[in-house]
């Protein structure tokens, strides 16, 4: 039975296998099939980076309103929902602008983002220059990346000089390609204010992952990019936090479709040769033991956030900013304390892949620490498995009339955004206004809690958990409500009592054959 | 004293079976406690791939043993009866202090004595059955939870609850009987005659009986 067990296991990850190669295939040869620096098109030369939209829409027509209808246009979810990071969109669509797909985003943003011009090569681009050009040259708001504004870099830049000018905007028209890990890691790899500082899972070591990294990603292993995994169908993306499937998804996917964002549809739910390990499946996400730590490709993840100590000035006004022995920000004026670790281990918990999100105004209780996000799921409901979470805690400000998180307006041209005046009440005030808030006047800090699922840096099968660390104390298991987990957690009188009644009986007979020795000696 | 008379009382098969089930037992002690949690000595991963290899081969035994029971007849020996149950805890409690004699003598057609016979007959159709009923349910727990395990209300942890609490049982059961085998005539006597089959009884007794 076993042997059978592991023979389907075996040409189930066989399969899994050969669809990514398959797809890898495809990907390769799609882009091979034309050579787009031969398009007259394309040749240039450009005066804007508008006008390289115009000539891709040109060919590609449908191309624009297949991503107007997709989250990377839309920013459903993300324009509605607040995080514990910098907290909401909501009147710094400047700042913000800078990760969005078109070519910079209204002030007002309550309404949804409205069609227009896509910028194709914000994720197309192959050279490495256009994005990190856009970047810096669009004036986003250098402290959304950098949080010491990149005061650390203009030492190097000074000394290197630009990193990127090599070449022209039609060069880089043609040589328009596929998405890479590098593309998709410029906005997802450096959000939350440094490399890594927001998902612990992704950092821009995965450029060039090794095989602890990532499996995956790495070129000694599955040589994956992003792509292969997130698969689009008319440009939308595969596996979403915010679509509430994706990583969770147990379904089967058909070969045609190509792999979806989730473990399983690669490599089914019995891709383990021990069939053993395989029965866990149906309780333990394949995340949770794959990825026994994460932040572990050197650069640190932010663990917590204080904003109640933003805003103190240097003389003359001048904004404050101080780093630890790793050339971390551990506080600038602009966003307050910080703080970060690495090689971290997760927060485990049930998960069915539905996440509840709290908009702006969310109400708290400043006596305890507040769900930004929670992650749904238990025991019982029958579709929950237990996940690995990065936990991350901040202080955000409240209205203490009515005990409400406001939103902060942090950046923009005027003296009310917080990176420029450093005033709370002002800012404050202006993020109200901005959503149509009420506020008081008067805020106070509160801790909040936020959970992000992890999914990306799979380790080597070696690293990965192994019986002792669940199934013996300390167990990595330990707390989770509903679940037995053999080795920990039997009730301690089972122990007392049945080591109590053994121990009894031993002295017993003890006890009697003792009797016995000292009764035959008598009897002689 | 009357001459010694040695009489047969542990077939081969009977031997075998014993002393494997002891040696698989004892494994499965070790190995399950440490499951348990109580102790680190295989580590868990090893100790699991013992206790359920040992598991498969103890109801394989289990399975000919029953077969071996009936079609022998040898079940009789483990038929429940309350006769001479009384003198044997007095005598375990008195006698065998004072030097009384014993009040029971194995012979070929009772090799147990009534307390052995009802305290085996325990051991064999309840306890042991409910350690392998409960082991089956931990085993395939997965492929049985949805279908029945559930309904009966029986999580994983209440199976696994009933199964530690067997186990236990069968501890205290074997800390009993390894007690209690030293009680014959000399200290090795009843160990000796479960490893050749023969025990010796005098004359006079097997008369008596």
């Amino acid at each position: 039975m076993n042997l059978f067990g592991m023979q389907i296991s075996v040409l189930k990850g066989f399969a899994g296998v050969c669809l990514a190669l398959l797809t890898a295939g495809f990907a390769n040869s799609a882009s091979m099939s034309s050579d787009h620096s031969l398009y007259e098109e394309l040749q240039g030369p450009f005066d804007s980076i508008e006008d390289i939209n115009t000539a891709c829409v040109g060919c590609h027509n449908l191309s624009e309103s297949e991503l107007h209808d997709t989250i990377h246009w839309q920013w459903d979810g993300k324009l509605d929902v607040i995080n514990n990071y910098h907290p909401n969109v909501a009147s710094n669509s400047n700042a913000c602008g800078s990760c969005h797909i078109g070519y910079g985003l209204p002030k007002n943003l309550t309404g949804g983002i409205e069609p227009a011009a896509v910028d194709c090569l914000a994720c197309h681009d192959t050279s490495g220059e256009y994005f990190f050009s856009r970047f810096h040259q669009d004036g986003a708001e250098c402290t959304m990346c950098h949080d010491d504004g990149a005061k650390a870099l203009k030492n190097q830049v000074d000394e290197e000089g630009y990193r990127f000018k090599n070449f022209s905007l039609a060069e880089m028209a043609q040589m328009v390609g596929e998405t890479s890990v590098a593309s998709c890691g410029s906005c997802h790899f450096f959000d939350g204010g440094a490399d890594g500082a927001k998902h612990g899972d992704l950092d821009s070591a995965l450029i060039n992952a090794t095989f602890e990294m990532d499996v995956h990603m790495s070129a000694e292993g599955a040589n994956l990019s992003c792509s292969d995994c997130h698969q689009t169908v008319d440009h939308k993306m595969a596996g979403s936090l915010y679509s509430f499937a994706g990583p969770t998804d147990d379904g089967h996917v058909s070969a045609l479709k190509g792999p979806q964002a989730t473990c399983v549809s690669c490599h089914g739910l019995a891709p383990m040769k021990d069939e053993r390990l395989n029965e866990h499946t149906d309780t333990i996400a394949c995340e949770t033991c794959h990825i026994p730590t994460y932040a572990r490709n050197g650069i640190a993840t932010k663990t917590s956030w204080d904003w109640s100590t933003a805003g103190k000035l240097a003389r003359k006004q001048k904004p404050l900013i101080h780093y630890d022995d790793e050339g971390r920000v551990t506080y600038s004026s602009q966003k307050g304390d910080m703080s970060y670790g690495e090689d971290l281990t997760p927060v485990y918990r049930w998960f069915n892949g539905e996440m509840n999100y709290q908009g702006v105004g969310m109400s708290v209780d400043p006596a305890q620490l507040n769900e930004i996000n929670s992650p749904q799921g238990s025991a019982e409901d029958g579709k929950s498995k237990i996940y690995p979470f990065h936990q991350f805690e901040s202080q955000l400000p409240y209205d203490t009339a009515t005990n409400q998180l406001l939103p902060i307006h942090l950046a923009g041209s005027d003296r009310t955004a917080f990176w420029n005046g450093y005033q709370w009440v002002d800012s404050l005030q202006a993020g109200a206004d901005a959503v149509g808030m009420e506020f008081s006047g008067e805020y106070g800090f509160t801790s909040t809690v936020m959970s992000r699922v992890i999914n990306h840096t799979v380790a080597p099968a070696e690293m990965a958990l192994n019986c002792n660390d669940c199934h013996t104390a300390p167990s990595a298991m330990a707390g989770i409500a509903g679940l037995y987990t053999p080795g920990t957690n039997q009730p301690g009188w089972l122990t007392k009592v049945g080591l109590g009644i053994a121990l009894i009986t031993l002295i017993g007979v003890l006890l009697h054959g003792f009797l016995r020795i000292i009764f035959s000696y008598r009897r002689k | 004293m009357s001459e010694a008379k040695r009489i047969y009382l542990f077939k081969r098969f009977e031997r075998i079976w014993h002393w494997s089930q002891a040696v698989l037992i004892i494994l499965m002690m070790l190995t399950g406690f440490e499951i348990h949690g109580l102790y680190s000595l295989f580590g868990f991963a090893k100790a699991v791939d013992i206790h359920s290899t040992s598991a498969w081969i103890l109801m394989v035994l289990w399975v000919l043993s029953i077969f071996w029971h009936f079609t022998t007849g040898e079940f009789r020996h483990y038929l429940p009866s309350m006769k001479g149950v009384i003198p044997q805890v007095q005598y375990y409690l008195v006698g065998i202090f004072s030097g009384a004699e014993k009040p029971f003598h194995a012979t070929e057609q009772a090799k147990h004595n009534p307390l052995q016979r009802l305290a085996y007959l325990g051991v064999s159709a309840f306890l042991l059955p409910l350690v392998w009923i409960s082991g089956l349910g931990y085993l395939f727990y997965n492929e049985l939870a949805d279908s029945w395990l559930q309904s009966l209300g029986l999580g994983l942890s209440e199976i696994a609850l009933i199964h530690t609490v067997a186990a236990f049982l069968v501890l205290i059961f074997l800390v009993a009987h390894l007690y209690l085998i030293t009680t014959g005539k000399t200290v090795g006597q009843h160990t000796r005659s479960m490893i050749t089959g023969w025990e010796e009884v005098s004359e006079e007794e097997s008369i008596k009986n």
